[in-house]
């Protein structure tokens, strides 16, 4: 299917609900991994709303992203508790068995907080991370 | 057949418990997967007849099967101290049920609260959870009857139940535990709100860091569907903004809007969901409710608890504890109960420094407070909030003004933007605090010097000045902010005193005792480059020090402290006494040096850290943490030495050893030399 019948369907899946718009987003967002202004415009239409409706909402939530990023991601648990059990000090390692090939992105509790310092990898959790286990972790990423 | 039971709850599966059920099951087990006992250090905890071992891995599997593992053995988990001194109500179930065994639900009490509450007027539904005394778990502690009668009365033939499972508060896992371990009472106690309120569908708005709930939500509601008809329920998920946790965030959010905060009036209870009288309380709220309808249920609950806060509480132990994890009690609980005998002190073994209650809104709590009970009032009195009950727990290591500028870094990345001193102030806040950091005079910055900045202060700032406009600024934030999260970075016991207090690490402390035998005069008083040596050692440790205290003189340029026991102690007797005054004064360290050290180097507090360290040619320049306090009383009190080098001992201090060592002066030649050297 092309890529404007797939937003045509995920469209019509929800259109019809109320408060369409976030699971919509997701949607959209799961399937081209970004929500481009094409893509807004064509949502815009379809919920009878301006562009910069829509526009103001993408752009409000964290998960929603207006470019792709084919490079995968490792969510690294950056909030206090994790930080009380030290992921900071792990930081500077991660990034640099990142290097450009893996995103490491900073996520504000995984609801892990007594096991920490906690990662996400797609719907994988990983927990008590030291250095080796987090560098491995972005090396098999 | 043998059969092992395991936790499937996302935490256990993030500690491996995927692997520990594999090797069981290619042993040729059964593996039946559970809810989590809630003991986090333990995980993955494996049970077997009621007998449990954990944390387990996947290679000593085999050790277990034979009746092994010892050392991992904790014995009956039910009564394993960390359980038994419970009160567990909402999560009675937890370790005990599968959570989506609709058979395993019936047989523990499960729907008995919805049944019970169908057969009776809605009013008396909203009685009895009045009469219990619940309050709102998701921070605010609004009584839960209240705004049930709210609802109920309110106008309009269309209501919604929402319930608020936006769990961001860094410390919190309550929600996701019970999401993940118990659907179904969630799912039970929506229904009887609907039913007490007169609404017919609800919605659940789950964070999208939880996948693990998400798919166990959607799964029991599948389940449960029938049981709950005609009331319907949707899951709905987030979208990564931390501010949708607020109500009117969330049901914007809901909506399909942005997640921007509403004023209120007008309240959710009259326009909430798409303009509808909404219920919106948290997932630990609904989940209190099956119980509180069971018969007598009610009555129980309001005997729990102290004064206005009745009921248990779902307390999580987090970060920096030993022994973390889901802990539910009863109201009126120390916090230093709580870190201490439950939580097991810190997991690192160094002293607590501070535990963060009530998320990165609530307040950083000095252990001085530690006899703050967990009661909302109380806590409230304190400045500060149980929030959603997180206790994160930091040793001492822990560099305060860091996670103060973090909490500002927050709330920056995170305000919704509706509230300009929010919006502004959080990143004026995080400016502030860096200029604090850097440390020296604050200057100011490219903005504040335009000409146009007419109110901008051009003059630079004292440190004493810029902790009191970071003081003003949270002021202006929490109060001029319409969010019911009081986005206020550094609220409660952090600010304003123990703001200052939080900046407070090391204490500085000159030893300018001794009878100058070799130098002939008051070698203190002698001067070097103009100055005295007495004052040269208060200024150098004052660029490092929160604070500078002098031992062992009745004047000195800073305030002077007597001896510890008496005078005439040496050494010892100085640095007792300024471990004292930096343990009441809540330092975390000590940083000592004699009077006559001269040219210490620039990075000595790194070179000393982490405390407790001493150069190894002058121990009299060290960094003490305050517990060695004890130690220093013992040698004190003995007959042994009164050495440094015995303190250093017994608290198995680091000697350091630098290239070049600060120059020690004991006579006037020494001091002559030292002129000559510094180019004085």
């Amino acid at each position: 299917m092309s890529r404007e019948a797939d937003l045509a369907a995920i469209i019509a899946d929800h259109a019809q609900r109320p408060g369409a718009m976030i699971p919509l987003l997701h949607d959209v967002q799961a399937a081209f991994d970004c929500i481009s202004a094409e893509t807004e415009a064509a949502i815009a239409a379809a919920l009878n709303l301006s562009r910069a409706e829509v526009h103001g909402v993408v752009s409000f939530y964290h998960d929603f992203s207006a470019t792709a990023d084919p490079r995968p991601a490792i969510e690294l648990c950056r909030a206090e508790a994790c930080q009380a059990r030290g992921v900071e000090a792990l930081v500077a390692a991660a990034q640099q068995a990142a290097g450009d090939r893996v995103r490491i992105k900073p996520v504000y509790c995984l609801g892990l907080c007594s096991v920490g310092p906690a990662a996400r990898v797609g719907d994988d959790l990983h927990a008590r991370l030291d250095q080796a286990a987090l560098v491995k972790l972005v090396q098999s990423a | 057949m043998n059969a092992v039971r395991i936790s499937d709850d996302a935490l256990a599966l993030a500690c491996g418990a995927n692997a520990v059920a594999a090797a069981f099951e290619a042993a040729g087990w059964t593996v039946e997967w559970v809810s989590s006992w809630g003991m986090h250090w333990l995980e993955p905890l494996v049970e077997v007849n009621g007998i449990g071992w954990g944390p387990m891995t996947a290679d000593r599997v085999g050790e277990v099967i034979e009746g092994r593992a010892d050392d991992l053995c904790i014995g009956p988990i039910a009564a394993h101290p960390f359980i038994a001194r419970q009160q567990r109500l909402t999560f009675a179930r937890a370790g005990r049920t599968r959570p989506l065994s609709l058979e395993d639900y019936a047989a523990t009490g499960g729907w008995q609260g919805l049944e019970r509450a169908r057969s009776l007027d809605p009013a008396q539904v909203i009685a009895e959870v009045i009469a219990s005394g619940l309050r709102g778990r998701g921070g605010a502690g609004f009584p839960a009857g209240i705004k049930w009668q709210t609802v109920a009365i309110a106008p309009g033939g269309e209501k919604y139940v929402v319930c608020n499972a936006d769990e961001g508060d860094s410390g919190t896992f309550a929600d996701r535990m019970l999401m993940e371990g118990d659907p179904l009472q969630l799912l039970e106690g929506m229904a009887i709100c609907a039913h007490a309120v007169g609404a017919g569908h609800g919605y659940i708005y789950v964070r999208s860091e939880y996948p693990h709930a998400i798919a166990k939500l959607k799964s029991a509601l599948a389940l449960a569907e029938s049981r709950l008809a005609p009331f319907t329920v949707e899951v709905r998920v987030g979208a990564g903004a931390y501010v949708c946790g607020e109500e009117t965030a969330l049901l914007n959010s809901i909506e399909g809007k942005r997640g921007e905060v509403r004023a209120k009036p007008p309240l959710p209870a009259l326009e909430g969901l798409f303009g509808k009288p909404t219920v919106v309380n948290n997932v630990l709220t609904l989940a209190a409710v099956p119980h509180i309808l069971s018969p007598g249920g009610a009555e129980f609950y309001a005997r729990l608890g102290i004064d206005r806060s009745k009921g248990t509480m779902p307390i999580q132990l987090a970060g920096n504890v030993r022994h973390g994890g889901l802990y539910e009690t009863a109201f009126g609980i120390t916090l230093g109960d709580l870190v201490g005998r439950i939580g097991g002190g810190t997991a690192s073994g160094r002293p607590v420094k501070a535990v963060q209650v009530g998320g990165p809104l609530g307040a950083y709590i000095h252990p001085s407070q530690f006899d703050l009970p967990f009661d909302y009032e109380a806590f409230a009195a304190a400045n500060a909030l149980i929030g959603h009950g997180g206790v994160v727990v930091f040793d001492d290591n822990t560099d305060m003004a860091a996670l103060a500028r973090f909490a500002f870094e927050f709330c920056a990345a995170e305000s919704c933007g509706k509230c300009t001193p929010c919006r502004i102030g959080s990143t004026r806040g995080a400016e502030l605090i860096d200029r604090l950091r850097a440390g020296g005079k604050a200057q100011a910055d490219a903005v504040e010097a335009l000409p146009q900045m007419h109110n901008a202060r051009k003059a630079g700032r004292s440190r004493e000045e810029s902790l009191n406009l970071i003081e003003d600024l949270c002021e202006v934030m929490q109060l001029g902010s319409l969010c019911a999260l009081r986005v206020h970075p550094l609220s409660g016991a952090l600010c304003p005193e123990a703001l200052a207090r939080g900046f407070r690490v090391i204490l500085g402390a000159v030893l300018a005792g001794g009878q100058s035998t070799r130098f002939g005069s008051d070698k203190a008083l002698a001067t070097l480059g103009g100055e005295t040596l007495l004052q040269r050692a208060v200024d150098r440790l004052s660029a490092w020090c929160d604070a500078v205290v002098v031992l062992g003189r009745e004047q000195a340029p800073a305030p002077c402290l007597a001896d510890w026991p008496r005078p005439g102690m040496g050494p010892l007797g100085g640095i007792a006494a300024a471990l004292h005054h930096a343990q009441g004064e809540g330092f975390a360290a000590v940083l000592t040096c004699g009077v006559d050290s001269v040219g210490l180097p620039e990075d000595l507090p790194a070179l000393l850290s982490p405390a407790p360290a001493y150069l190894a040619d002058q121990p009299v320049i060290a960094l003490w943490p305050v517990s060695a306090v004890p130690a220093i009383e013992a040698i004190l009190a003995g007959n042994g030495k009164h050495s440094l080098r015995a303190l250093a001992e017994r608290v198995g201090a680091r000697a350091v050893r630098l290239d070049h060592n600060p120059a020690n002066i004991n006579t006037p030649e020494d001091l002559a030399q030292a002129e000559k050297r510094h180019g004085l």
